[in-house]
């Protein structure tokens, strides 16, 4: 009876002599975190190329299609649900800043003390309607307001906004508003009193939460605020619409119930085939890091057709490579080449 | 959005520059030589087109009349 001996590290690597893995530790980060990275490092350019346009320009399709809210990790719900998350974290950087969002957006300790499905939005309405820091922005809405002189100001308007918290853990601001009414009457405005504003993290909420069709949009935050006579800080009208919300405050946020069924009401079978595209990116790139770390699987690719479906065989009869099957491997010597006149496909 | 994302267009269509990329993605993980990954790419792309269609087909044969 043979004793058993355990083949070299380097045999088990399906890899043809023409071809320098380098480290392929180092080339696995680099594969997983920018696909096609790890090609480049190795000098393979034409493949890294070749994935790095597939595989990225898939996710980015997938990603414009679902308008940027398809890549999120779920907060809440059971295990099943973050497959889908799972299989886009294979695309790695791109896909990495959810698995932030969703720390920002929900605080570990809460993840564990809440998972019923209408959570996320009782989550937002805790966290609406509060200034964390000063706030000055751009501004775009309605002003409803009388002017202390009895002129009634009325209309959409546009300007600049700053807004400080005054008390009651933001709920209470102080702030001014310099801006122009459409046929280009300046005004400014003295604001205070309770705010309503949108979270500050979010993935996309209801701008128009008064009545009519909601409009929802993750790129702007509601606000209504108050407008004061500076004399007796008497309440005069409101300010009422909205502010740019910051990119990395919304993108791969997970998005309330409110927001999804608005998602899916918008995009319909489009927002099913965002998700597709960037499902398969992942799922693509996880061929790419293999074949970064173990070389293709079927060897350089110059041999003859017959030589290749042997191999294929010899390697599914015995775990080894096709070009080991081969004797292809440096372990074994000779590479397996062939003259340009044996080459078919 | 814009319409260079082909949104408006039937679904069905955008599976063809899909089964290209998965072609050419699956055939890269298998081979080295870029003239080999491209041949091979080409044939399995149309392949995966001939086995859609031929789905069609069948589903419009047993639809037939509905």
């Amino acid at each position: 009876m043979r004793a058993f001996v355990a083949p070299p590290h380097r045999s088990l690597l399906m890899t043809d002599p023409r071809i320098d893995l380098k480290s392929p530790w180092i080339a696995f980060a680099l594969a997983f975190l920018i696909p096609g990275a790890g090609h480049l490092y190795q000098g393979r350019t034409f493949k890294g190329l070749l994935y790095m346009t597939c595989i990225l320009g898939t996710f980015s399709y997938g990603l414009a299609l679902g308008q940027g809210h398809v890549v999120y990790r779920p907060t809440h719900s059971s295990v099943t649900n973050y497959y889908g998350y799972y299989a886009q974290a294979l695309v790695g950087l791109p896909a990495i800043p959810a698995l932030v969002q969703s720390r920002r957006y929900e605080p570990p300790p809460m993840r564990t003390e809440v998972r019923n499905p209408d959570h996320r939005d009782s989550l937002e309405t805790e966290k609406r309607d509060v200034l964390e820091a000063p706030l000055a922005a751009s501004f775009s809405g309605r002003i409803d307001s009388i002017t202390p002189a009895g002129q009634r100001i009325q209309g959409e308007t546009t300007g600049r906004l700053a807004l400080e918290p005054a008390g009651d853990n933001g709920r209470a601001v102080r702030g001014t508003f310099a801006g122009t009414l459409p046929d280009g009457t300046p005004v400014e405005l003295v604001l205070a009193g309770p705010l309503r504003i949108g979270p500050k993290v979010c993935a996309s909420e209801n701008v128009r939460p008064g009545e009519g069709p909601p409009e929802f949009s993750g790129s702007r935050r509601y606000l209504r605020c108050e407008i004061i006579d500076p004399a007796d800080d008497r309440s005069i009208g409101k300010l009422e619409g909205t502010v740019p919300r910051a990119f990395w405050n919304w993108f791969g946020v997970p998005p309330s119930s409110a927001a999804l069924d608005d998602f899916n009401r918008r995009l319909g079978k489009v927002l099913e085939l965002a998700l597709v595209c960037t499902w398969i990116a992942g799922l693509l790139n996880l061929l790419a890091i293999w074949d970064a770390v173990e070389g293709p699987a079927y060897g350089y690719g110059d041999q003859p057709p017959q030589l290749e479906a042997g191999a294929a065989r010899s390697l599914s009869a015995s775990g080894r490579s096709p070009v080991a099957a081969e004797g292809s491997h440096p372990r074994d010597g000779q590479p397996a080449r062939v003259s340009p006149a044996e080459r078919k496909d | 959005m814009p319409p260079v994302l082909g949104v408006d267009m039937n679904v069905t269509w955008q599976l063809v520059p899909l089964a290209a990329v998965i072609s050419l993605v699956y055939s890269a993980s298998r081979y080295e030589s870029s003239e080999r990954i491209l041949r091979r790419a080409g044939r399995l792309f149309l392949t995966i087109l001939g086995f859609m269609a031929a789905v069609f087909v069948l589903l419009l044969v047993l639809s037939f009349g509905l």
